[in-house]
């Protein structure tokens, strides 16, 4: 279980409903989810994880602190359809991994459909991705149909260019294998950066030490961060519940 | 004074209409100080090699009658600069890396800014599109970072939205 969990990262897309699995013995690592308050609770894990935004504003990752994809394991997400999102489904459902494979079990006396059947209470196929998982929602305690979302991988933006461009354009070629680092001429990479978009600023960042500490300060300069609605979403809720509650289970 | 010898770091003299190399504030300002009066007068150039030399004199005689560029407002927030290149500078760019940079080095000593400004530009499209272990391999740098700075530098990228 230990050697899959640390074998296979997969990185990922992310959003609102996030299982994730900690390295612990299986019975620890499962998640229980309370579908009214996105309440999410570890059972019995050892920390509580606030909500951190990711990407886009209905996909979030976890964690007080960065933990590296080898050390917290494999990601697995659930990610919300958007269109579907203004009921608030009101089922319990618990996700849980054993050897890097993910089931999914109903919580009691609630109703779970996987890929538009029933599942029975004591049922717990296994999860996977691409899989559709449904449950009953509700707004103002009126039943609305079911609210449908999708177990997907967690995947890394690897370029955050977004203007699609061809990165098999190479330019010039590096026959003399020039190394080409803002030390060696800051002025002139402060105006080479000065040509670029955020986009592609973020990407630069990932390049080296040197190059995040010249493209950071731009970075900051040329983006904002967003915290409006945080508070008021369902997701951000799961923060709140969850710094309280860490070994509580639903 | 119609003409100048400007003399590279490798020691070679090349005469050149002062006109075409008004361009140069480093140049113009040398003439200035040193009080150069005739034709035969030298003006050193103690970071620009021969090559590079007739890169930037090719330039900048094409260029010698472009209206002078205006500069950037320093207290606007930083943009993503809009330049169109021309088919002509486009055809006169391509070279290897080691002579672009060799150029951009050249522009930036001379205080050429249109030419300084191009070459940033082509290494600016160099960059755009890639992602961070494309441009690693372009330009031969070894990453450094940590996985875990990798991830923080993730996570704030994600957060950070165009203003």
């Amino acid at each position: 279980m230990e050697k899959s969990l640390m074998t296979t990262p997969t990185g990922g897309v992310v959003s609102k409903f996030q299982i994730f699995n900690l390295d612990l013995p299986i019975d620890l690592r499962r998640v229980i989810c309370r579908m009214p308050y996105m309440s999410w609770v570890f059972a019995e894990a050892p920390m509580a994880t606030p909500l951190c935004r990711h990407e886009v504003y209905d996909k979030y990752t976890f964690g007080d602190k960065f933990i590296s994809r080898e050390a917290q394991g494999e990601f697995v997400f659930v990610d919300l359809k958007r269109s579907q999102w203004n009921w608030s489904p009101d089922s319990m459902f618990q996700i849980g991994c054993e050897d890097g494979d993910f089931f999914v079990k109903p919580g009691e006396g609630n109703m779970v459909i996987k890929n538009g059947v029933i599942l029975n209470k004591t049922a717990r196929p296994w999860l996977h991705f691409g899989d559709e998982l449904g449950f009953m929602k509700y707004r103002n305690d009126i039943s609305g149909g079911l609210a449908m979302f999708s177990f997907q991988e967690r995947k890394y933006t690897t370029n955050w260019d977004k203007n699609g461009r061809n990165s098999a354009e190479s330019g010039p070629e590096n026959g003399a294998g020039l190394n080409f680092t803002p030390g060696k001429n800051q002025l002139i990479f402060s105006h080479i950066l000065s040509h670029l978009s955020l986009g592609n600023l973020k990407n630069a960042r990932l390049v080296c030490k040197q190059w995040d500490e010249q493209v950071s300060p731009l970075v900051r300069k040329k983006s904002i961060i967003r915290f409006s609605n945080y508070c008021t979403t369902p997701s951000m809720r799961f923060s709140w519940y969850s710094v309280g509650q860490m070994s509580t289970s639903t | 004074m119609p003409f100048v010898n400007l003399e590279s770091s490798d020691g070679d003299l090349v005469k050149v209409d002062v006109d075409v190399i008004k361009c140069s504030v480093t140049i113009n300002a040398l003439i200035e100080h040193l009080g150069l009066e005739d034709d035969n007068e030298v003006v050193p150039l103690q970071n620009v090699g021969t090559e590079t030399l007739h890169k930037v004199l090719a330039w900048a005689k094409h260029h010698k009658d472009d209206l002078p560029s205006v500069d950037d407002d320093e207290d606007d927030p930083p943009r993503e600069r809009r330049t169109d290149i021309t088919t002509w500078d486009a055809n006169f760019i391509k070279m290897e890396q080691i002579q672009l940079f060799d150029l951009i080095l050249a522009a930036n000593y001379l205080d050429i800014s249109g030419l300084l400004d191009l070459g940033c530009k082509i290494v600016a499209d160099m960059i755009k599109g890639k992602t961070a272990d494309e441009i690693r391999t372009m330009f031969n740098i070894v990453n450094d970072l940590t996985p875990q700075e990798q991830e923080q530098i993730r996570k704030e990228n994600e957060w950070c939205e165009e203003k």
